[in-house]
């Protein structure tokens, strides 16, 4: 499983210390309250403005506004390599995989696939293409 | 990662709601209504409440979903306008998705890992479109049982003139779920029968 960065993880925890929803915290930091989840979950990392106000409203101490100012500039420095958006069809076969609808062996099965088309697939579509004369399919 | 799609009796659904209360007051008492739905997927089941933007599926605007992987319950930035159009439908569609979590989610299988540095597609992805899917129907019921448990709903419904409509609407905006599920669970549990928006009391106070 990926490991969220210290920093959300601690925003998190400091919030649920105060026994405070998402929209609690939003409310008493005056940041809206999807924001507050989207740092809890790595997307963003907040100004250091906006973390002392998370910090004010879960009443952080001093050491706990330092750990969470260097987390924050700790995750700044080593960002998650977000990948590209995935296209529709990327995003079913993803969501395929991992509702486990794939088995191990359909798995391996694409990886051949891909392989062999990356190495001795390409001389076959030539060949397909002389046959009809037709333009190859780019996917099957 | 999810269970196999499978028949599971409203008995059954009703009594994995009741243990999964009965385990989160037990962790958060006093047990009363309104059930806090979020504290109880972040208490009992270390859930992450993520809001993000999700895709629509088959034109249907997405309400919800599960990311079992990294333990993440999501929910639509894009559908923030229907849940300010319809009071309820945002905790009811967390309810749901706790309910998926409870019934349809099996441990992550270690393989995902393959694919760490993406943030896949919930796995699990909810609309309002209808016909529903047997999961969906599953994690609709249970999600009623788990914001409107009987005996707990029933203590409530005493305290309240149920004869009248403004008195169901507000009880509606106090549990947090839709007018519809709120008359449904009403109706099943004979505190009122409704016949043409005409409100007939079964249930002595």
């Amino acid at each position: 499983m990926s490991q969220r960065s210290e920093f959300a993880r601690l925003v998190r925890e400091l919030r649920r210390n105060q026994k405070l929803s998402l929209r609690d915290l939003g409310t008493k930091a005056n940041v809206d309250f999807t924001y507050i989840s989207k740092i809890e979950n790595d997307t963003y990392v907040p100004s250091t403005d906006t973390i002392h106000r998370i910090a004010a409203a879960v009443e952080a101490t001093p050491a706990q506004v330092r750990r969470l100012i260097e987390t924050a500039d700790k995750r700044r420095e080593h960002p998650v390599a977000l990948a590209p958006a995935p296209s529709r069809d990327a995003q079913i076969l993803l969501r395929r995989i991992y509702s486990g609808a794939v088995t191990k062996e359909q798995f391996k099965e694409m990886l051949r696939v891909v392989e062999r088309d990356g190495t001795d697939a390409r001389p076959r579509r030539q060949t397909a293409v002389a046959r009809n004369g037709q333009e190859p399919l780019l996917s099957s | 990662m999810l269970q196999p799609a499978r028949f599971l009796a409203k008995p059954y659904l009703e009594a994995r709601a009741a243990q999964t209360l009965r385990r989160y007051f037990l962790a958060r008492p006093p047990a009363r209504l309104p059930v806090p739905i979020e504290d109880l997927a972040e208490t009992l089941f270390d859930l992450y409440i993520a809001w993000e933007p999700v895709e629509d599926l088959d034109d249907q605007l997405t309400l919800g979903g599960v990311r079992p992987e990294l333990k993440e319950l999501i929910l639509n930035d894009r559908a923030c306008g229907f849940f300010e159009e319809f009071p309820g439908s945002e905790n009811y569609t967390k309810a749901h998705e706790v309910a998926h979590w409870i019934l349809h989610v099996r441990e992550p299988p270690a393989s995902v890992a393959l694919f760490d540095e993406l943030r896949a597609p919930p796995a699990i992805v909810c609309t309002s479109r209808e016909p529903k899917p047997q999961r969906e129907v599953q994690a609709d019921i249970c999600a009623a049982f788990l914001l409107m448990p009987a005996d707990l709903f029933l203590d409530e419904c005493d305290q309240r003139d149920m004869s009248r409509w403004p008195t169901i609407y507000d009880f509606r905006n106090f549990l947090g779920v839709s007018i519809s599920a709120l008359c449904n669970r009403l109706q099943n549990l004979g505190v009122i029968r409704i016949n043409d928006r005409k409100i007939e009391v079964l249930r002595a106070r």
